[in-house]
């Protein structure tokens, strides 16, 4: 027997199976005599648990047992979410004025750095064509006498 | 002044400043006009001819094109000065066969177009922040009616 079908006949006892498996299951059952013996253990198990399970006392009792935990979970929930703004609001409170001021001087002091330049000014600084197709030209650039050249040859 | 006070008082002014610089810089990346100099160059090793309307190179540009070109002599046919101002291109005639056509290519770099005999040759684009800074830009070529000279187009900041 596999613990698919010893699963299954748990369910069978237990009266969750379908009725179609349900018949199936009792008919392989009237036909096998270790599913009838399983079968009958697990019926033994299940009437004798209700009557004989033993009573057990705690301090305190099951309202208050789940309260605590309840406010617990509430507490930690505050203290994800709430504690982290506070903390910001502290500090800016403390802090935040001053830090403010600092940034705006250091952006006026950096303002000539900071002031965007055009990619061109950073590109290479020349660039040429000749539509012409009986014009060869070519380009050569001096950068110690600061001169870039296009020279024009006709063929 | 309450701290909360105090605390919108310099955010306030911190965007503030922020947007100053913004603008700021905004407004610096657009082009100025450009005072320009073009000049119509011509290269020879014969000594300067008689009677041509031709004159002598100033000293620091001539040892300039010394240093790079094979030639001695270095006489300047024509000289223009050229303002260029932004989404305005400028027409020079250095020439009875040879005009220029100067731009701006963006807000940073100037085209130079020539035109020989009214025909597109070619085109050179050169930082403005370089010949800002003395910089030459220089279209050359053969000179087709003297064999072994050269015409020099030079377009250079138009400082005194």
């Amino acid at each position: 027997m596999n613990p698919e079908t010893e699963l299954k006949l748990q369910a069978w006892v237990d009266g969750e199976l379908p009725a179609a498996e349900a018949a199936r299951l009792a008919a392989q059952a009237a036909n096998d005599p270790a599913l009838q013996a399983l079968a009958r253990q697990l019926r033994a198990v299940k009437a004798a648990l209700p009557g004989n399970e033993l009573a057990r006392s705690v301090p305190e009792t099951r309202e208050f047992y789940w309260g605590t935990i309840q406010r617990a979970l509430e507490r930690a929930e505050v203290t994800d979410t709430v504690r982290p703004v506070w903390r910001w609001r502290a500090w800016l409170g403390a802090y935040g004025w001053r830090t403010a001021l600092g940034a705006a001087l250091l952006l006026v002091l950096a303002a000539p750095v900071l002031r965007p330049r055009h990619p061109a000014a950073l590109a290479p600084q020349v660039q040429v064509d000749s539509p012409l197709e009986n014009v060869n030209s070519y380009t050569f650039r001096s950068e110690a006498d600061g001169m870039t050249v296009m020279w024009v040859s006709s063929q | 002044m309450t701290r909360i006070g105090k605390q919108r008082l310099a955010w306030a002014l911190l965007l503030s400043l922020g947007w100053a610089t913004l603008l700021a810089g905004t407004a610096g990346a657009a082009p100025a006009d450009l005072g320009l100099k073009a000049r119509l160059i011509w290269g020879t090793d014969e000594p300067k001819p008689e009677g041509k309307n031709l004159q002598d190179l100033e000293p620091a540009l001539r040892e300039k094109l010394r240093k790079v070109f094979k030639w001695k002599n270095y006489f300047k046919v024509s000289e223009h000065p050229i303002t260029l101002a932004r989404h305005q291109p400028t027409h020079v005639r250095l020439s009875h066969k040879c005009e220029i056509e100067v731009s701006y290519a963006d807000d940073a770099t100037i085209e130079v177009k020539l035109f020989g005999e009214g025909k597109h040759t070619g085109t050179v684009h050169k930082s403005a922040e370089a010949l800002r800074k003395g910089q030459l830009a220089i279209i050359a070529g053969d000179d087709k009616e003297k064999y072994g000279d050269a015409w020099f187009v030079v377009i250079s900041a138009n400082t005194p």
